[in-house]
């Protein structure tokens, strides 16, 4: 059942000062079933706003069967979201057993082709001290989330240096194999 | 016992939103020590629970890895893979030669491949500073290279021979994807290029690749890097965090052989991404004020996903 608007909406609005992740609503109603992870989406379309920065503190604290929903929910989605729900997919699987991993991303591959797809370049609010050594596009940093979660000890350098068509082919092929599971 | 935990705070992001971010955490949880020393909690009547000392030079950061059981945190650019750079406070982009006859913008903890690949106008000119160069041509079989410049040395090596071979017209090399292009003959004006310091970085500088930039182009280069200072250590500290941008990307092999050549437990928290948050804060507010065990699989996750819970976290995983 998703989550009571109002209800989300106070939550979302908790002050910086205050430690959303605290919140009694967040620990007993929110996390307690999966699915809501989608709810709290919307909010990330925006960068930088308290509900964003809340949602994406939220979304962090949700274990790996929420995964599907958050890229579900990132398909409909604007760029902002597309990035930060890209971040916040890192956040649930890091540090998780490789099996759970590759599972859960295999369960989810659908929705994580259209990220796969999606050639717009990464919104870059930055701050301009910030030395980017790479600029990339929501189909590169899907790219990246998804091979370093499935190999942590895999070499980013290759891929990074790549021009868009040869980032597109990697790409593809990274599609093309899936995440080592079959589903029968 | 007490746990020690060192910030080392790199050049420019020390007064940066990270810096300010991370004073204004000490200064609501922590007593004041002598020095940049800061103890927690605060107000505590017997022995604190933990020490924190924000440190900003490159002899703080190199005894910090040395040191038994403590918790390391590098917050600072990774500038572009050349390693860990530090700097008083107030640092220009581009500091005067009488004040600074040394630019610190070139000084780095080495701990890296042989060679990285840097941007000639967004950090060479940017910052003035004119680090050695690193042939692609003559890199040797053995280098110790990330993937993408061995394939960059592979490709820039082909191409050396066709011109050699005249396969490549001498008019045509400076628009030859690849190849390893002086840029005093293929940028004239860039090449001339003076800083404010009265450097001249481009000058008789290569650049295998020219990316397409607003308002100008960009250009790559190679210039040496090496981990002497990281070979210097013997990574005694529990645990090191590389909040710079890709420091895993940039950093995480050569640390990793060091780690196994001194046979070092020490783990490794890294970025794969360009990262823009104040990891620091986030870190200390996880492990002083949240209480979480980093020697456990539970407290490590805890943190993983609060450190991840932040806009342009830039992955950080552990490692």
């Amino acid at each position: 059942m998703p989550i009571d608007p109002q209800l989300l909406e106070q939550v979302l609005r908790t002050p910086e000062s205050r430690d959303v992740t605290e919140s009694p609503i967040v620990r007993v109603v929110i996390l307690a079933d999966a699915a809501n992870a989608s709810d709290l989406v919307p909010a990330l379309n925006e960068s930088g706003t308290v509900e964003a920065n809340n949602a994406r503190r939220i979304l962090a604290l949700f274990e790996p069967a929420a995964v599907p929903h958050l890229l579900a929910a990132l398909g409909p989605a604007g760029l902002n979201a597309r990035m930060e729900g890209l971040e916040a997919l890192w956040a649930l699987l890091v540090g998780e057993e490789k099996g759970t991993v590759r599972e859960t991303l295999t369960v989810a591959k659908p929705s994580l082709d259209v990220l796969l797809e999606d050639t717009r370049p990464l919104p870059d609010e930055m701050p301009e001290y910030i030395e980017r050594d790479f600029r990339g596009r929501i189909c590169d940093l899907a790219y990246i989330v998804v091979q370093q979660l499935l190999d942590p000890e895999v070499e980013q350098s290759m891929f990074r240096s790549l021009d868009d068509r040869g980032r597109d082919a990697e790409i593809r092929r990274l599609k093309n194999m899936g995440f080592g599971l079959r589903i029968v | 016992m007490t746990q020690v935990i060192i910030v080392a705070q790199g050049i420019e992001i020390r007064d940066a939103g990270q810096g300010f971010q991370l004073q204004n955490f000490l200064k609501a949880q922590c007593d004041p020590q002598k020095g940049s020393v800061w103890t927690y909690p605060k107000g505590a009547k017997g022995k604190p629970s933990h020490e924190v000392r924000v440190v900003y030079d490159i002899a703080e950061f190199t005894k910090a890895l040395d040191t038994p059981d403590i918790l390391v945190v590098y917050e600072g650019h990774s500038r572009y893979g050349q390693g860990p750079a530090f700097g008083p406070a107030g640092m220009p982009k581009v500091p005067d030669k009488k004040t600074f006859p040394t630019n610190p913008w070139g000084i780095h903890f080495r701990m890296g491949y042989d060679a990285t690949d840097t941007e000639c106008v967004g950090d060479l000119v940017h910052h003035s500073v004119t680090p050695v160069e690193y042939d692609l041509v003559t890199s040797g079989a053995k280098a110790f290279l990330p993937d993408a410049l061995v394939a960059a040395s592979r490709n820039a090596k082909a191409r050396q021979k066709d011109i050699a071979a005249k396969k490549i017209k001498a008019k045509a090399v400076c628009g030859t994807k690849g190849a390893w292009r002086l840029f005093d003959s293929c940028a004239p004006v860039l090449a001339a290029t003076t800083t404010a310091r009265g450097d001249q970085p481009l000058e008789g500088r290569h650049y295998y690749a020219r990316l397409p930039r607003k308002p100008e182009d960009e250009y790559l280069t190679t210039v040496q890097v090496g981990s002497a200072d990281l070979d210097k250590s013997s990574l005694r500290c529990r645990l090191l965090f590389m909040a710079s941008c890709s420091s895993h990307v940039h950093f995480y092999k050569p640390l990793n052989n060091r780690r196994k050549a001194v046979k070092s437990a020490c783990k490794f928290l890294l970025t794969a991404e360009v990262c823009a948050t104040a990891h620091a804060k986030t870190f200390l507010e996880q492990v002083l004020v949240k209480g979480h065990d980093l020697t456990t699989r539970k407290g490590i996750k805890k943190l993983l996903k609060a450190l991840n819970g932040v806009s342009r976290s830039g992955s950080v995983g552990i490692y």
